[in-house]
């Protein structure tokens, strides 16, 4: 069990209160990639960030491989999230000041780990995610889906126990999407690296094991990946009519 | 990549925003400088410098240091508050606070390393005209020797570098205060629209126009008793007219659909609305530099400039003198030794009673005495009516030009004791202006009728004083004369200020104000490059929004020249808005600080004026091509 969180709520503002997260409950085993869905405003942004220990729940337990994240201040937390968790994020998230390389360097150099092995590291990652050619570029010289494969290999090069992803498919265009989740899958399979995602997209999340949808703040319900991929992708399509409230663009309806 | 490379990255890539800021910690770290070297010259040992000369260097220095301090600190809060996403985006990958924060002094140590390495050579190579005008100021004989002062470079880099020290280690709440969360939504949220007040807009007006309602009193002793109140009225006047007033304008003009959806007004407008409470923070800071700058340079330049019609108009007599140890034969050859024409000469007696009346003055008993003979050649001098005082009758006269010059009826009565005999007056009037030059004995003078005068002279033993006053017909030469003449009365321990002259009292002022003047000019640069430093750091700030917008409204079909143009009023909007409000509040000070000339005179103002608006437009016109550049 790599994540487990138990009645996880998350209340905000004082006075005129609003539950963003109500009593969630979420297992992870280690090597799963799992998927969270749900109408916007629903909470699943909210959740991230309290399993990304960047929020405090406001109750509820949560332990994080094998770790008990709830007492821990924020000195530890940092120390935590470096050491354990990678983020991934909608808008990249990548330092202008840096090159693409030192962008993905940043865990190793937080980590202070030898630059012969952020080297070695760097090269092989990049190799797989094929962006060697755009190493010693600047995050606005290249494109949205080779910015988004910078930000991945920033997640994972310093091999953590859980990435948290953040509709990383949403700034994309089909076939970058498609390209990023071939390498998320890919990594997923080889490396047993635990993956949780929040997306919007049908496509994008048929590519995971599991998903879970939620609503106003509460679980809702779970589908598991079965045989063939097609029908889960129907299974998906389903769920999101029957939640409905969530209004798609032509853009969030393919295959 | 070390924490160290990464500071210097960082650095790299916002160097165009640094570059103000840049410039003005090096003007900073120079002024600092040269006023060390000053402070630490050998030669202060030898009592070169009048106390009070020295006592503005130490005042400079200590306002440069807290300026320095609240100038970088403010520049760093808001580089920080602009960098928000990368901190934030860094601490969520795991970077603890405190490694933050060292990236954060790394930074500013290395930016700051390098202005305190620039502004020292400045410093260094700048020292040599600093002491030199120096010397002029003071007017000493010889120039103060320039020396490579390592006591001042070492004090100036240790304060320097405290200062980067502590406010990076106070950087550490701004950080904490920035939640980390934000970098997780996808988008900022929206700020709300901001609203006015009408009671705080009336507040605002009231308080401006009562600071200037009392700032025209035109005595000296009317402005000094509001001189708070005033600047305070004005302070909260000009700080609610930026956040209130403003709203209440563009509010306005949306009423004018015609003008207000005219070309790029609307963008325009609406920009300048959603950023007016940040924006009028900027202005009025600014604002108040301006108006500090304007008003201190103003007034010592016209001090300065005018000090010779103050001379005439507070000392009318070219020579006067009290209980002269010379008699008339030796005053009359020193005349001739240096060559004076005698225009007018005016000798009288002085009274000098006491009394403790209440009602004349609690806390000044002495009384000056003179008769109606004298006052009326007074005013005769003076070219105004003779007056005539009956017996028992008392008139008050106001010699000095602090005072409002006028007449004032009064209807009192006190006493005067002289030996043992009490004299009762009747108060029949007070006159104000200048009559005489200003001594201790004739700052205040009670005229009696002469009949009195004789009875009070005859009543007791009290001392009477003489007292002569020239007028000279070459009154530009009659220095040597008057230097000649005090060192008499020193040489036979008799005060020195018992001789005063116009030509004195033109000095006075002169060297009063010169060491001003030269201490504002400093200052006076240092918050120009401070005010547009700011100006320019906060049009830096807004520009990823400016180059989004200016995008997407190209993509909707406006030119890109005319999206530019919105970005190039607000420019004009920030740089002009603090002027011009700046200039009215500087006029008004300096009309306020005019009282003794009586008048304002505006010819000194104006040509400080044109250049502080010509350096302005420098400032504008380079900000405007780096920001359009940037864009
Ligand atoms: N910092 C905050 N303060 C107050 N309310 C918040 C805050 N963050 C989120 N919320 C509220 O919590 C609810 C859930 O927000 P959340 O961002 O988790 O939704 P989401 O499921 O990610 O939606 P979307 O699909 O649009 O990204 C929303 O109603 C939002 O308004
Ligand atoms: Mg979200």
């Amino acid at each position: 069990m790599i994540l487990e969180a138990k009645k996880l709520s998350k209340i905000y503002g004082n006075a005129a209160a609003y539950r963003a997260l109500d009593q969630f409950d979420l297992m992870i085993e280690k090597g799963e990639f799992v998927g969270i869905m749900g109408p916007s405003g629903s909470g699943k942004s909210t959740l991230l960030q309290l399993l990304g220990t960047i929020e405090q729940p406001s109750s509820g337990s949560l332990m994080i491989d094998g770790q008990d994240v709830r007492g821990m201040n924020q000195n530890q937390l940092a120390d935590f999230r470096r050491e354990k968790l990678g983020f991934i994020f909608q808008d990249f998230q990548l330092l202008d000041s840096l090159s693409i390389k030192e962008n993905i360097l940043i865990p190793l150099v937080l980590n202070k780990v030898s630059s012969a092995e952020m080297e070695d590291r760097v090269q092989k990652l990049a190799s797989y995610l094929g962006i060697e050619s755009i190493l010693h570029k600047r995050p606005y010289e290249v494109s949205g889906g080779q910015k988004q494969r910078a930000a991945a290999a920033r997640a994972l090069i310093h091999n953590p126990s859980l990435v948290l992803a953040d509709e990383p498919t949403g700034n994309l265009d089909s076939k970058s999407a498609k390209d990023l989740m071939e390498i998320l899958i890919g990594i997923n399979r080889e490396a047993k690296t635990t993956i949780l995602m929040v997306t919007h997209d049908p496509v994008t999340a048929s590519y995971c094991n599991r998903i879970l949808f939620i609503k106003d703040g509460k679980w809702l319900s779970e589908i598991y990946q079965g045989e063939k991929r097609a029908a889960f992708f129907e299974q998906i399509l389903l769920m999101q009519s029957s939640l409905g409230g969530e209004q798609y663009d032509a853009k969030n309806i393919r295959l | 990549m070390t924490l160290k490379t990464f500071a210097y990255k960082n650095i790299h890539h916002h160097r165009t925003s640094y570059s103000a800021y840049f410039l003005s910690c090096i003007f900073a770290v120079c002024v600092f400088y040269l006023y060390a070297a000053l402070l630490f010259h050998p030669m202060l040992k030898k009592d070169i410098f009048p106390d009070s000369f020295l006592f503005l260097m130490y005042l400079v220095e200590i306002i440069v240091a807290l300026f320095a301090f609240l100038f970088i600190g403010y520049s760093q809060s808001a580089f920080l508050r602009n960098r928000k996403q990368d901190i934030g985006l860094l601490q969520i990958l795991g970077m603890p606070i405190r490694q933050v924060v060292r990236l954060i002094f790394w930074e500013n140590i290395s930016v700051g390393a390098l202005a305190l390495l620039i502004g020292l050579l400045t410093g260094l190579i700048g020292s040599k005209f600093f002491f030199l005008v120096v010397s002029f100021v003071l007017q000493l004989s010889d120039p103060i020797p320039v020396q490579m002062s390592f006591k001042a470079i070492l004090f100036t880099t240790g304060f320097f570098f405290c200062l980067f020290l502590i406010l990076s280690w106070g950087s550490r709440l701004t950080i904490q205060k920035q939640s980390i969360s934000e970098v997780l939504r996808e988008k900022a949220q929206e700020k709300r629209q901001p609203i006015f007040s009408v009671w705080l807009v009336f507040i605002s007006l009231v308080s401006i126009s009562v600071a200037y309602y009392l700032s025209f009193p035109s005595s000296f002793v009317g402005v000094i008793k509001h001189l708070i109140f005033i600047i305070l009225l004005l302070l909260i006047g000009t700080y609610l007219g930026y956040t209130q007033l403003s709203v209440a304008g563009i509010s306005l003009l949306e009423r004018f659909p015609k003008w207000f959806y005219c070309g790029i007004n609307m963008f325009l407008f609406s920009q300048l609305r959603y950023r007016l409470k940040d924006n009028a923070r900027i202005l009025f800071l600014v604002t108040i530099f301006t108006s500090i700058v304007l008003t201190s340079v103003g007034v010592s330049l016209t001090y300065y400039n005018e000090a010779d019609i103050v001379g005439e108009e507070q000392a009318p007599y070219h020579l006067t003198t009290i209980d002269n140890p010379l008699n008339s034969k030796q005053i009359e050859q020193k005349l001739q030794a240096y060559r004076m024409k005698t225009k007018a000469h005016i000798q009288f007696l002085i009274l000098a009673l006491k009394t403790d009346d209440r009602r004349k003055n609690v806390n000044n008993p002495n009384v000056s005495i003179i008769s109606n003979g004298t006052l009326n050649s007074l005013l005769k001098q003076a070219k105004k009516k003779p007056i005539s005082i009956h017996a028992k009758q008392v008139v008050q006269i106001w010699n000095s030009g602090v005072w409002e010059s006028g007449e004032q009826k009064q209807a009192d009565s006190f006493t005067v004791q002289q030996g043992k005999q009490s004299f009762s007056l009747q108060w029949i009037a007070s006159i104000k202006g200048v009559f005489f030059n200003e001594h201790d004995l004739t700052r205040v003078m009670w005229a009696v009728s002469d009949q009195t005068f004789r009875e009070l002279q005859q009543a007791g033993q009290s001392p009477v004083h003489m007292v002569d006053g020239y007028q000279f017909f070459n009154p530009k030469q009659s220095m040597p004369l008057l230097e000649s003449i005090q060192r008499y009365y020193q040489a036979h321990h008799l005060a020195g200020k018992d001789v005063s002259g116009t030509i004195l009292v033109q000095k006075f002022f002169r060297d009063l104000f010169s060491p001003l003047l030269f201490v504002s000019v400093f200052i006076g640069m240092l918050f120009f490059l401070a005010a547009g430093s700011i100006l320019y750091f906060r049009l830096y700030i807004e520009l990823p929004s400016e180059r989004k917008q200016v995008k997407l409204l190209h993509k909707l079909g406006l030119q890109q020249k005319q999206g530019e143009k919105i970005v190039v009023r607000q420019i004009q909007i920030l740089f002009m808005l603090p002027f011009v409000v700046g200039t009215i509040h500087s006029l008004a000070a300096l009309n306020l600080c005019s009282f003794l000339l009586h008048r304002p005179i505006y010819t000194s103002y104006f040509g400080l004026w044109v250049s502080y608006l010509l350096l302005g437009i420098i400032y504008y016109v380079w900000t405007k091509r780096q920001i359009l550049r940037a864009l």
